[in-house]
């Protein structure tokens, strides 16, 4: 007969949706997770929106080594200890930053103290505001076919457009956003 | 970025096939030859790769966004009894599955109104100052056996608990002691406040030690006596949990 009782997923499988944008296990890592560490961040001198920040950053982090290989689990909770210490890492790191005493502006906390280390990273942060400030077709074209891997004949069915009026305007719209880097150096 | 390279249409879809990999054979053999001996070309498929980097980056932390304004939602409930006196009472009807912010603004809108309309008896306040529905479990549709199972989970998780609690009713029927389903079925009935058949439920969880939902039962099971009415009961269950929530709601019983 059948089980179930829930079947908790495995660190193979969870990786490999986070590594597929999968929406339902990014949630499920996000509401498992981020209440500990916001809870670690405001038991020491944080406020909820820098909880928010800080864990969002950790993800991302994480995010980026598993898509690029660099994370390998080495047990069944591997991962959840891993976020919850580069999240921990990235609260005390600002702590210490002198910036912390002087002042701390919540709002641009990240614009401003991030380490934008290499080349790289200034780039990406500078599409990412670009990208914001595309119009909504735009971003929800580009977000469809590059984050939620759906084909273009389904986004073009989801735009109620031909599949070659998608493909020209995804073309159009990573233009613009071309244009926009451009201009902004 | 720096250097303003016009790039075609044509040529940018060869790019992007191959950063997103789904270049083969021949062409991607012959497109690698011609990188390699061409330094703008070379040049301007790196700043292809890094914006198509970029935009993936981009949608991900809206991603996280959404996910954290969810969160939120869910969460106000259970924040807000820490505040004395009037609390805002929202309930959050949509606990997890993605959903339009309209959708939600409408509920809360029709709440309000309905709040005005008629204003709830004092037991389904604090029980609605209170109760915060179970997020539930994470679900893999793609594991055959627990199919109905997730079907149902999913349901809950939009919300429909009537539709959720028909499927487990009929799973329940020949696992009958399974607490997972009990606990589901218990949670299902409370989020469309029927008191009765979720203490039923809740109760056999809240009893039964071996089971990873027992705590949370308790808390249910105390929430569903307050709906009820039954405060003698509700207090006698909240003196068995540690939990910070159910001391506040213990407190509140008991001052009264």
């Amino acid at each position: 007969m059948q089980q179930y009782t829930f079947r908790k997923l495995t660190q193979i499988e969870i990786l490999e949706g986070i590594k597929n944008n999968d929406a339902d296990i990014l949630q499920g890592v996000y509401q498992d997770q981020y209440p500990k560490v916001e809870k670690y961040v405001l038991s020491n001198n944080g406020t909820h929106h820098e909880a928010k920040d800080i864990f969002q950053e950790a993800f991302v982090a994480v995010w980026k080594n598993i898509k690029n290989d660099r994370f390998k689990p080495e047990n069944g909770t591997a991962l959840n200890g891993y976020l919850y210490q580069i999240a921990k890492n990235k609260w005390l790191d600002h702590l210490r930053s002198p910036k912390y005493k002087k002042t701390v502006s919540l709002e641009n906390f990240y614009e401003k103290e991030e380490e934008v280390n290499d080349e790289k990273e200034i780039q990406l942060k500078k599409i990412e505001v670009s990208f914001t400030k595309l119009g909504e077709n735009c971003k929800e074209l580009l977000t469809r076919f590059y984050y939620k891997k759906e084909s273009m004949s389904m986004i073009a069915k989801a735009f109620d457009w031909t599949e070659a009026t998608a493909r020209n305007n995804k073309y159009r719209c990573i233009q613009r956003l071309k244009e926009m880097l451009i201009n902004k150096e | 970025m720096e250097n303003n390279y016009h790039i075609s249409q044509e040529e940018f879809e060869k790019f992007e096939r191959y950063i997103l990999g789904s270049m083969e054979g021949k062409e991607k053999t012959a497109f690698e030859q011609s990188i390699a001996s061409d330094k703008v070309l070379t040049q301007k498929m790196e700043d292809m790769k890094v914006i198509l980097e970029g935009v993936e980056e981009a949608a991900f932390r809206n991603n996280l966004d959404q996910i954290h304004q969810e969160l939120e939602m869910e969460t106000t409930t259970s924040n807000e009894t820490n505040k004395p006196a009037d609390k805002k009472e929202v309930i959050n009807l949509f606990p997890l599955k993605p959903l339009s912010i309209a959708a939600s603004l409408l509920l809360t809108v029709g709440f309000f109104a309905w709040l005005l309309l008629f204003r709830p008896d004092p037991n389904e306040r604090l029980f609605m100052a209170y109760y915060q529905a179970d997020p539930g479990l994470v679900t893999a549709m793609s594991s055959a056996s627990n199919y109905e199972f997730d079907r149902a989970m999913v349901d809950y998780k939009s919300a429909k608990y009537q539709d959720a609690i028909t499927r487990w009713e009929k799973l329940i029927q020949d696992k009958p002691e399974n607490d997972t389903l009990q606990f589901f079925l218990g949670a299902s009935h409370l989020a469309l406040k029927k008191a009765d058949p979720a203490i039923f439920y809740f109760d056999a969880v809240a009893t039964n030690e071996n089971s990873n939902f027992q705590n949370d039962a308790i808390w249910y099971l105390a929430l569903a006596y307050v709906l009820e009415g039954k405060e003698d009961l509700a207090v006698e269950v909240l003196r068995q949990s540690q939990d910070p929530q159910a001391i506040d709601l213990l407190k509140e019983l008991t001052e009264k």
